[in-house]
């Protein structure tokens, strides 16, 4: 919690043991916090309470009297409630039999035994004997799409699929058709679930207490199963999955409730992207290049050619590239490698248009290429989200969760601003849609309708090149962007009102201090082809305008798709500095470096072909992904390692890269899948996916998260760090770490941003980066003089 | 003398009275109806379609772990058996697995001719399985009874 604020505490008798809670709490939470439990079957952490399954029935003595369900009561001063009762027991048992009147005698062969509420209850509650049956309705399965399945007979209607799709997901696929003993789950007119706004999330399935909804991929029993906590590979939202496996293949994603940045949400890549992982096609060999054909090579004899070849092109003639979805420590070590070993600061990310621009326009911004709050605060302190960009239910899903959340829970009021139509843009108070390209100007015209009606309130401390910027907005004419985006004046100067008012809506004549906070959140980094610097640039001014920097519930949160986009940036990545945005030309740093570093050259690494032990680090900023590809072009650029995930959701590679790429004369290209990439390399080298490895991800709100190692890579198939220690190894640098936490030791002592991150530390939880020695409050967003640099901060006109 | 008349007399005598050697393996003896064979997997008598649910209750309440089997979801939304697996060197015969299936799919055949000559031979397969399920009728296939 950021907010903090004083809470009326209650206390309250349960069981004859003294409980004191919030008040407002309810009962049923109540018992949670005093550790005991009551059976709930229509409760939903995150969703508000919804009474229909009856059974978390407790007693209440006294005036009030009776039997309440805890879930939707809340506490009084002085209550005294029974959780097992007589009274309240033998209501529970009434309500089991009920529902298993009709609920298919199905257990052996359902999917959700083992695991299944009302089975457990029905076992708790010692229910032998049902005197209220009669002959079964049944009906038979419904598929509702590829992935989900219905079976009526198992359905208890508690509502939560629904709810949850409705209230979290924002879609609302499915809803409960018919009413009463014909009442049902489904999409509406019984369509496939595909071709309605159904995203294949999979919560409905993952919330069902029962097997009525269940996953078509899945078909095991959880007994058989070992579970493994990790982090998703596949957008830069850091889902925490759990991944159930037996028998060393991914079986089923479940979802841990209380667990990371998603509390258990996921989205149809983070719930069925394993099969991604265990996919046929996977890399599990070694590839060398001879003549036009790829021959199978044993992973020595692959490495032996990789090292023999980089002897050859130390220096400037050598730059590599690092996957935005490798692990902190292995982004570490490549550009460990790259600058200790081969000697250049040419080192880059795999990245597009749309990724660069915003990463820019953030560090124009804001001095660094990062958000600046998080996502956690949609639940506490936002009450205005400013949405901006392509469907943020397709690039970040989850993302997305909390802003229908916070809509439903919070009132919070939504801004879209995007080409694409997608459910939040009609729950969402003003939609503009502009076309590709053009939401700088609308970002702009209600920059400029924010200082005409006198609500900019910069902070002092952030007011560098104001007056610059003020001035270039002169020629923003509202109206003219209006008609322009095919909209009238009216609404812009509503998305405008609302924004700076932190979803007010109006100006009422408070302290322009005391409004609300308003966030951003922004997808503009997720389009390839765009040139997203101008819309990102305008939307941090818009942010700086408004007060918003540096304030719990403000600021921005860009999205940029790939998992570790963020880390890989804070890793070093980049031509111009080391890990931490630490400059490469000062040398005071360098030296800070070097001391870390070129003790790894060992004695044995003969000087030949040009190649030699480094007496210290480069000390001019390299080139940068832009500059690799010219110079590639001239020639200049000789070798290469392109670390890569080519996978079904990547993004692809950059068109120019791939074009000028053939010029190489050698060319290492570790990928996990054949793509066009690995199809120009001279060796291939086949890399482990999220699953396969331990490591650490930092995720688009700066927050670091712990992978764990899951199921074997298939193959050959190493992690990234593997084949860095063999090639520098075979060049006489000892890269011997024994695993990455050693890599993740060793980068918390030479990046203050990452100081105090560990491995273990990672175990209990995810850690924000810049982050707090133990004891000090942790903030989850960048404030002003600390985590954001005040010098730093600035509006920039483009 | 007498001793020998007395001796041969028995002797004679028992040409007469019935055999009790059971000429193996020309005439079998005839095992009770309850008798544990080798597990086999049965299929509906009507309509032929095995009756397994693979729900993997009989996997998991082997005392010694012999049963393996690998589930997929089916078509209509269910499961079926993808691989059943019984590795009768570890089978005890003692029938949990008969006892434990809600659809008695799996039962105790007759079966107890088992013996090879290499270790792969003990392990049996679904389609074997199968196999011996069509073969020997249980007990309460009543009206075949007369086939026996």
């Amino acid at each position: 919690m950021v907010v903090k604020s004083e809470a009326k505490l209650v206390t309250l008798k349960i069981n004859d043991q003294e409980v004191t809670v919030p008040e407002g709490t309810t009962i049923l939470q109540a018992c949670q916090t005093a550790g005991i439990e009551v059976p709930n079957l229509c409760y939903q952490p995150l969703l508000r309470p919804w009474g229909s399954c009856r059974i978390c029935t407790v007693e209440v003595l006294g005036r009030r009297g009776g039997l309440v369900e805890s879930c939707a009561a809340q506490v009084r001063e002085g209550m005294e409630v029974r959780t097992h009762s007589p009274e309240v027991l033998k209501s529970r048992q009434f309500i089991l039999q009920m529902y298993l009147i009709d609920h298919a005698l199905d257990c052996p062969t359902c999917d959700k035994s083992g695991e299944c509420y009302l089975q457990d209850n029905t076992y708790l509650h010692n229910v032998h004997l049902n005197p209220y049956r009669r002959p079964k309705l049944a009906k038979p399965y419904t598929h509702l799409s590829d992935v989900i399945d219905y079976k009526w007979d198992r359905c208890i209607m508690c509502a939560r699929c629904t709810r949850v799709c409705d209230e979290v997901i924002g879609v609302t696929a499915i809803g409960v058709l018919n009413r009463g003993l014909e009442a049902e789950i489904g999409p509406a007119y019984g369509t496939d679930l595909r071709e309605g706004t159904c995203t294949s999330c999979g919560m409905c399935i993952a919330v069902c207490p029962v097997g009525a909804l269940t996953d078509r991929r899945f078909g095991m029993h959880p007994w058989e199963l070992d579970a493994t906590e990790t982090i998703c590979g596949f957008c830069d939202v850091g889902c925490t999955l759990n991944v159930e496996h037996s028998r060393g293949i991914v079986r089923r994603v479940t979802h841990l409730w209380d667990r990371g940045v998603n509390h258990g949400y996921t989205c149809e890549r983070g719930k069925w992207g394993y099969a991604q992982v265990q996919h046929p096609d996977r890399l599990e060999t070694a590839f060398i290049r001879q003549g036009d054909e790829f021959v199978a090579a044993d992973l020595d004899d692959a490495l032996d050619r990789v090292a023999d070849a980089f002897r050859r092109y130390q220096g400037d003639q050598f730059a590599a590239l690092a996957s935005p979805e490798n692990t902190n420590e292995e982004n570490y070590l490549l550009q460990q490698f790259t600058r200790a070993v081969m000697g250049t600061n040419n080192i880059d990310r795999l990245r597009h248009r749309g990724q660069s621009g915003v990463s820019q326009a953030l560090r124009d911004s804001f001095g660094r290429p990062a958000s600046t709050n998080s996502m956690q605060e949609a639940f506490t302190d936002t009450q205005c989200m400013l949405v901006v960009g392509p469907n943020i239910g397709e690039t970040a899903p989850v993302g997305s969760y909390w802003l229908y959340w916070s809509r439903n829970y919070r009132e919070a009021k939504t801004v879209v601003v995007s080409h694409d139509h997608f459910p939040l843009c009609d729950r969402a108070e003003v939609w503009i849609k502009p076309p590709r390209g053009a939401e700088a100007r609308v970002i702009d015209a209600m920059a400029r309708i924010i200082l005409d009606a006198g609500l900019a309130h910069p902070a002092e401390s952030a007011s560098a090149g104001f007056e610059a910027w003020r001035a270039s907005l002169a020629q923003v004419d509202p109206e003219q962007v209006a008609a322009e985006v095919g909209t009238d004046i009216a609404t812009l100067r509503r998305a405008a009102i609302l924004y700076a008012t932190g979803g007010v809506g109006e100006v009422d004549g408070r302290d322009l201090a005391d409004y609300p906070a308003s966030a951003i959140y922004q997808t503009l980094g997720t389009d390839r082809g765009a040139d997203a610097h101008p819309a990102a640039v305008a939307l941090n001014n818009l942010a700086l305008l408004t007060g918003n920097v540096g304030r719990a519930g403000g600021g921005v949160i860009a999205f940029r798709g790939s998992a570790n986009f963020q880390g890989a940036t804070d890793m070093g990545c980049e031509a111009g500095y080391f890990p931490g945005y630490q400059p490469v030309d000062d040398p005071e740093i360098r030296r800070k470096f070097e001391a870390a570093w070129l003790p790894r050259w060992n004695d044995a690494a003969v000087p030949q072909n040009g190649f030699k032990p480094l007496r210290e680090l480069p000390a001019t900023p390299g080139l940068d992904l832009d500059g690799m590809i010219a110079a590639i072009e001239a020639g200049q650029i000789k070798a290469m390692y392109i670390a890569a995930s080519s996978h079904e959701y990547s993004p692809g590679i950059d068109e120019r890269l791939l074009a000028v790429l053939p010029k190489l004369e050698f060319l290492v290209v570790e990928d996990s899948f054949p793509s066009d990439l690995a199809k120009l390399a001279h060796v291939v080298l086949p890399g482990a996916m999220f699953l396969e490895k331990d490591g650490s991800y930092t995720n688009a709100d700066r927050t670091i998260q712990r992978l764990r190692y899951t199921v074997a890579p298939p193959g050959d198939a190493q992690p990234s760090w593997w084949f860095l220690q063999e090639i520098a190894e075979r060049l006489g640098y000892n890269l011997t770490y024994r695993h990455p936490s050693f890599v993740l030791e060793e980068i918390a002592q030479l990046t203050p941003i990452y100081r105090g991150v560990s491995l273990p530390r990672l175990e209990r939880g995810p850690l924000q980066w810049p982050v707090q020695p133990f004891g000090a409050e942790q903030s989850v967003f960048l404030e002003l003089g600390d985590g954001l640099a005040p010098e730093a901060v600035r509006f920039v006109a483009d | 003398m007498l001793d020998e008349v007395k001796g041969f007399w028995v002797t004679f005598r028992r040409l007469f009275t019935p055999n009790v050697t059971i000429q193996y393996p020309e005439e079998k003896r005839q095992m009770a109806p309850r008798f544990r064979g080798l597990p086999s997997l049965r299929a509906d008598p009507e309509t032929g379609e095995p009756l397994c649910v693979a729900c993997g209750l009989c996997a998991r309440i082997c005392p010694t772990s012999c049963l393996e089997m690998t589930v997929v979801p089916s078509e209509e939304g269910d499961r079926e058996l993808a691989e059943f697996i019984l590795r009768s060197g570890r089978c005890l015969f003692c029938g949990m697995c008969a006892q434990v299936c809600p659809v008695d799919a799996i039962t105790m055949s007759g079966e107890y001719e088992l013996a090879t000559l290499q270790r792969d031979g003990l392990i049996y397969t679904k389609t074997e399985l199968a196999a011996i399920g069509a073969q020997n009728l249980g007990w309460w296939d009543a009206d075949t009874q007369d086939a026996r």
